[in-house]
């Protein structure tokens, strides 16, 4: 659990980040979105001590950070840039082994992670690990940017804008890719975008910043449905909104029973999912298979579009 | 297709035909008196000087229209070998008939011949694109024709070598001074530089002073620098203990070695500098996130990126300190200067080039060796 308290940041006087206070469970992705010039960025770096807070403490698991050296505390968090940030003079296995080296973990242990981490990222250890970051595309990049972040087993993950510099095939692979990793290995993660439909995507919760504040911190549906203030509700988009809320949405509970017309969709997929296969193929109504592909029932228009009204 | 003339082939090639047609050897009397051109087939038996003209001939043909370069490095080297060997015949020849006394030394059409040549065999090399370890075998093959030719004797007839036969001693000994001045303000410069580029790095608001302070001892001309050292370095002698016993003098190598070290400080302390502000803050930032020390910053991120840089400043400090030291014999510092100086007094040109093409042999390897270890370094680093 981190706990942040008051954490304030103040540069000739002027505030960066203003008084902000939150809770982060262990094992859940919060992400903190906001426009350029909100803070977030501040923030993120002041959990990692790159900016000493002006005022206010973090605690990671009861202990506050101001008690540890700050390149110790460093070392238990992994950190994930834009521009991935790989040394380019080290090969891709130095690069993830940086926290492990810095360690001193054995050599066939460290060997044995970079493996580990790679193949999890899906990158072909023996293919991927001899090489320099300059011969990687961009998506093996901000892979092994990850892998390096996640090497030492780290208490949390903060990630400025990891995939801000990749285009948006791959960023939507890589999201994808991040929620899974998160899932299974139950990290801690805290995310910092300026895209709104990314937040919604990987966050279990969304924390809005601007100037230097938190103007509301809630899980994505909350925040599309109940914005807690007009800078929020520009931030969703009004015209979005309702396509974004779809997106949270699975198919599941919608399901009713009867047959429909052409290909299935997968129930764990989700409402805007349904309604861009029903528009784009001109149908009503699609059927609807489960995880091992048998027939469930059908998911018709008319209960997609009253499930995407949001309760008043 | 047409054939198009190649684009350095012309004035090159122009310029060995030129070199033909001017003397190829002059031949002085005695040691200063005045010179008398010699031409090619005045200079060299008929058979000698018919061959080289055949050569020539060739390697214009090939300057101009060849395509291949292999071959366009192949007869540059051919005409040079074949040049070198001729002077030396040439000067065996000439001394044969003028007497105990003449001396003969290359002339212009060698000179220019050569000049030509040599640019010639440089592109050729540029165009074969070698790996710096094919650079440094090139480099090394050089220096062994070189030296064969030396040892063989077959210049031995030519004047510079008759200044050097007579000097033998002290043109080593001036030789190691000239190492020693240039190399040691080297070494000097980089326990100095290196640390003080890291310094006005880190703080930003030394940067522009010491900068311009070094730029502005960079502006102070070589002998009024050493004018000014020679005051305090003579205090130096006379009331610091131990100084004296160290070498330290208001004239000498002591004060050449100081200037050489101010001279060297700019290149060094700003390429360190330049090196580091052209890490990429992305790899900064991650150096600091994933925990390293400021120390280990430094050490395992930050140097070995800018080394690169900091090497091309070895590279500049070197060759204008190997340049530079040749005046250091003013001050009575030593090096191949003192030949230079010698021979100008004398009106000897020959003494002269016994001083000056050393110094320029030293300079151009150490370039050549400098540029392919930085070649040399990981492609990533660089």
């Amino acid at each position: 659990m981190i706990g942040i308290e008051s954490l304030t940041k103040e540069y000739g006087g002027k505030a960066v980040v203003k008084d902000v206070s939150m809770r982060i469970e262990t094992g859940t992705i919060t992400v903190i979105v906001g426009t350029s010039g909100s803070g977030k960025s501040t923030f993120l770096r002041m959990i990692n001590r790159l900016v000493e807070p002006t005022a206010g403490s973090v605690e990671i698991d009861g202990t506050d950070t101001r008690r540890m050296k700050a390149y110790e505390l460093r070392r238990r968090i992994g950190y994930v840039i834009q521009d991935h940030g790989l040394f380019p003079h080290w090969t891709v296995a130095r690069n993830v082994a940086t926290v492990p080296r810095l360690l001193g973990w054995g050599r066939e242990e460290i060997e044995a992670r970079v493996h580990e981490l790679l193949a999890l990222l899906q990158l072909d250890p023996d293919e991927i690990a001899p090489r320099y970051p300059h011969q990687l595309s961009g998506g093996q990049a901000q892979r092994v940017g990850v892998a390096r972040a996640l090497a030492a087993r780290p208490d949390m993950l903060l990630m400025d804008e990891p995939f801000g510099a990749l285009d948006p095939v791959i960023r939507a692979k890589a999201q994808q890719d991040l929620k899974e990793i998160q899932e299974r290995l139950g990290s801690t993660i805290l995310l910092v975008t300026h895209d709104m439909s990314e937040a919604i995507k990987l966050g279990e919760r969304i924390a809005v910043m601007s100037e230097g504040r938190v103007e509301q911190l809630a899980p994505p549906g909350e925040i599309l449905t109940r914005p807690a203030s007009a800078i929020v509700e520009s931030l969703v988009g009004e015209e979005d909104r309702p396509f974004r809320y779809l997106s949270l949405l699975p198919i599941a509970p919608l399901v009713e029973p009867g047959s429909a017309e052409g290909p299935a969709i997968g129930a764990e997929r989700s409402l805007r999912d349904a309604l861009a296969e029903m528009i784009w193929s001109g149908r009503e109504a699609l059927p609807v298979v489960d995880a091992s592909g048998r027939e469930r029932g059908r998911v018709t228009r008319a209960a997609l579009i009253a499930a995407g009204r949001p309760p008043r | 297709m047409r054939l198009r003339p190649d684009k350095l082939g012309v004035p090159m090639g122009a310029l060995l035909a030129v070199s033909l047609a001017l003397p190829m050897a002059s031949l002085r009397a005695n040691r200063i008196a005045a010179a008398e051109p010699q031409g090619l087939f005045a200079a060299l038996p008929s058979a000698w000087a018919a061959g080289l003209l055949a050569l020539a001939a060739l390697a214009v043909a090939v300057a101009l229209f060849a395509r291949d370069p292999r071959l366009r490095l192949a007869l540059p080297v051919a005409m040079l070998l074949a040049l070198f060997v001729a002077i030396g015949e040439a000067g065996r020849t000439l001394a044969a008939e003028a007497g105990d006394y003449a001396r003969v030394a290359p002339g212009a059409g060698f000179w220019i011949g050569a000049f030509a040549l040599s640019i010639l065999f440089t592109d050729a090399i540029i165009r074969l694109d070698l790996s710096p370890l094919g650079r440094l075998g090139v480099l090394a093959a050089s220096s062994l024709a070189l030296a064969l030719i030396l040892m063989t004797g077959q210049w031995d007839a030519l004047s510079i070598l008759a200044e050097y036969r007579g000097r033998a001693a002290a043109f080593w000994r001036e030789g190691g001074h000239h190492l020693q001045l240039a190399f040691g303000s080297l070494a000097a410069a980089l326990v100095a530089g290196v640390p003080l580029g890291i310094l006005i790095h880190r703080v930003r608001w030394l940067r522009e002073p010491v900068l311009n302070g070094l730029s502005l001892m960079q502006t102070i001309p070589s002998i009024a620098l050493f004018g000014i050292l020679i005051v305090p370095l003579g205090w130096a002698a006379a009331n610091v203990p131990g100084a004296a016993e160290l070498g330290v003098k208001g004239i000498g190598m002591a004060p050449a070695f100081v200037a050489l070290f101010i001279y060297s400080l700019l290149p060094m302390v700003a390429n360190t500098t330049a090196g580091l502000t052209a890490v990429p803050e992305g790899v900064r930032e991650a150096a600091a996130g994933m925990g390293l020390t400021r120390r280990q910053q430094l050490i395992s991120v930050e140097l070995p990126l800018a080394l690169p840089v900091v090497l091309t400043g070895v590279r500049i400090v070197l060759v204008q300190n190997i340049g530079l030291a040749t005046i250091a014999a003013l001050i009575g510092g030593g090096g191949f200067g003192t030949f230079v100086f010698q021979g100008l007094g004398q009106t000897a040109t020959d003494l002269i080039l016994l001083g000056a093409l050393p110094t320029v042999a030293l300079a151009f390897v150490s370039a050549v060796f400098l540029d392919a270890v930085i070649d040399l370094l990981p492609a990533a680093a660089r």
